[in-house]
């Protein structure tokens, strides 16, 4: 069973996620924060990372930069699911190897497993 | 020779009067720094030129024509620095800054000396014109020609990519150059014997410091007034003070004094009103940038919940959560429906906010007009159906050719026009049709049968926020904010957006004309989020 990462400080939209992928057959865990994220995922070597950018204490962005040297973290593919979409922060993101730069509001959590679906494969 | 007395005594006070002020605007600030010290070379090689044309002796004359050109070592180099400083690249360029003043400081450390300016001859009516030395035909080249020509071709470069206002700027900047260092170049055949025409050149360095002037303090429309309206009532007044010296009796002295005293009331007045309408200005600003803002920090933090109700409210449709009573299935759909639009119009909100801001780049490559509209017109013909509109697309037998373009924001430009047709439209239907109106244009027409327009709707149809009076009445969809997008879409991609309506109830028709070649350039972005 494939291992997705979700880290999203959002419960109600966490566990949404958590829920629609669960029914496609994944392994879902989910993490509030970044440093819980890095811990959980050099633990877990997820298969996926849904990575959300506004988070308590540091963001996203921070999360990219920190994986890189991880084994098993840093080659994981990392889709951001986002509502903010700064220019900026979405060039960061993508040179900091982000392979998707989703916007939650504009996508149903079936459109989102469409997308994720694209890396599991 | 008075000619050229009086021009470079009218050149020399312009620039130091003209200099001074846009100093004292902003001591601290770097472009008015280096203007300044611009307009200071350009005083002392002006003050120079006319005490040397005065002169009667030959070591007075040789004296002058040195000072003159020392001035004029140093116009290049603040010119360049002035330049930069405009288009932010002191860092970028700061090698070639720093030649030019290496170059500057040896060519004004040898002024004096006979490498630079050997002797002073007779040229035309000009008894002692001075000789150009070898160290003075390199700052020709180095100085003088090659850093103003690579100062120009800078803001040549500047020009693409930049906004309306930059724009008309540079291009004060370019002719204020051309003026004065063509004007100012006119002296320099006759320094090495070539004397085919006078320097009357000289007459235009007057309108390169007046140029440079306005171009330097932003290109701010109320600025510029400011600024023209305070120097010539400075400049009147002046001249009126001393014409009242001059006047001969009692009486003439008293109307002269009378008409200085009403024009100082008038001048005061005057400024008054323009400062008062400049801070009306910028009190305007403030507020639209505050609104800006505020509509951006709010977009993001409505787009969470609303997130939750569209995220929730599809996987009960989906059947994510099992069966419920078909009742509560129509309710969901609701919801849902209710949520997707709300998200369209924070996106609207946000999207206003970013080209506001100036924020939204395109995203450029090969588009098909064809495909493009064949995707709006699949995500909308359902709502026509159920409205019962026809939806009809009016393909040309030839295939349209590509255009460049970004193609997320010409959907979203077709979208906006085709969703309003539709929505204002009770009966009859909407006709689109594209075609190749000639060798760089293709033109798209989307003609309903709807509500139509009347003037007033007409004078405010492409502003955010506002939505045509009889739609507003009859219709609660819209935002206010679909036209005003597309508009803007549409310019940038270099084309228009047109509307007309022959009145009320009587259909409207909205033309947009896209260029098929333009040199619109490919920036790094991503699409927008709507």
């Amino acid at each position: 069973m494939k291992k997705i990462l979700i880290i999203e400080d959002e419960k109600i939209l966490s566990e949404m996620y958590r829920f629609k992928f669960s029914k496609e057959g994944y392994e879902v865990i989910n993490a509030m924060e970044v440093d819980e994220g890095l811990e959980i995922a050099k633990k877990e070597k997820p298969d996926l990372i849904v990575l959300d950018i506004l988070l308590p204490k540091e963001n996203g962005i921070y999360f990219l930069e920190k994986r890189k040297g991880i084994a098993g973290v840093e080659d994981a593919p990392v889709v951001i699911l986002s509502n903010f979409d700064d220019k900026e922060t979405k060039e960061k993101a993508f040179s900091l190897g982000a392979k998707e730069y989703l916007i939650k509001s504009n996508l149903n959590p079936s459109e989102v497993l469409e997308k994720i679906n694209k890396f599991l494969k | 020779m008075d000619f050229y007395i009086l021009f470079s005594f009218i050149n020399g006070t312009v620039a130091i009067l003209f200099g001074l002020f846009v100093f004292l605007k902003n001591r601290k600030n770097i472009t008015n720094i280096t203007f300044f010290l611009m307009s200071l070379s350009i005083a002392t090689w002006s003050f120079a030129y006319c005490k040397w044309l005065s002169v009667a002796s030959t070591s007075d004359a040789l004296f002058w024509s040195k000072m003159l050109n020392l001035g004029a070592t140093f116009i290049p180099i603040f010119y360049l620095h002035w330049i930069l400083s405009i288009i932010n690249k002191i860092n970028e360029k700061k090698w070639v800054l720093m030649f030019g003043y290496l170059l500057t400081f040896i060519c004004a450390v040898f002024s004096f000396s006979p490498y630079y300016i050997t002797s002073v001859a007779l040229v035309l009516s000009f008894p002692f014109w001075p000789q150009a030395g070898p160290l003075y035909v390199i700052f020709l080249i180095f100085g003088y020609f090659g850093l103003t020509i690579y100062g120009l071709s800078l803001l040549v470069k500047e020009k693409k990519g930049a906004d309306q206002e930059k724009i008309h700027q540079i291009n004060y900047v370019i002719l204020g150059s051309l003026f004065g260092f063509g004007g100012g170049a006119t002296n320099f055949p006759l320094m090495f014997g070539v004397n085919l025409f006078p320097p009357i050149g000289q007459s235009l360095v007057i309108f390169y410091i007046i140029i440079f002037g306005l171009a330097t303090l932003r290109y701010h429309l109320f600025e510029i007034k400011l600024i023209l309206t305070e120097f010539l009532i400075g400049v009147m007044g002046i001249v009126i003070t001393f014409l009242l010296f001059l006047m001969p009796d009692v009486s003439l002295k008293l109307l002269v004094s009378l008409i200085l005293f009403l024009f100082l009331i008038f001048g005061y007045y005057l400024i008054k009103t323009i400062h008062q309408e400049m801070a009306r200005k910028e009190e305007a600003e403030r507020i639209s940038q505050s609104k800006t803002e505020f509509i951006s920090i709010a977009s993001h933090q409505l787009r969470t919940p609303l997130a939750a109700i569209r995220g929730y409210a599809s996987m009960l449709k989906d059947g994510d959560y099992g069966d419920f009573p078909d009742k509560a299935e129509v309710a969901v759909d609701y919801i849902y429906e209710a949520s997707v639009r709300m998200i369209k119009l924070v996106n609207s909100l946000l999207s206003i906010s970013r080209l506001e801001k100036g924020q939204i780049e395109l995203k450029i490559q090969d588009v098909s007009i064809d495909d493009v509209l064949a995707e709006c017109i699949k995500d909308i013909e359902l709502v026509a159906e159920d409205k019962g509109l026809y939806l009809k697309y009016k393909k040309t037998k030839e295939k349209l050719p590509l255009i460049k373009g970004d193609p997320e924001k010409l959907k979203q430009s077709f979208s906006n026009i085709i969703n309003n047709a539709v929505l204002y439209t009770p009966k009859g239907g909407v006709n689109i049709e594209a075609k190749k109106e000639n060798e760089n244009m293709i033109s798209v027409k989307i003609k309903d049968t709807g509500i139509g327009m009347d003037k007033e709707d007409f004078n405010k149809l492409f502003k955010s926020f506002s939505r045509g009076k009889g739609s507003a009445e009859l219709y609660t969809q819209g935002t206010g904010l679909g036209l005003f997008v597309a508009k803007n879409f549409v310019e940038m991609h270099g084309g228009d957006l047109m509307a007309e309506s022959a009145g009320k109830n009587k259909g409207s028709t909205f033309t947009i004309n896209l260029p098929i070649k333009t040199d619109l350039q490919n920036k790094q972005d991503f699409a927008l989020t709507e």
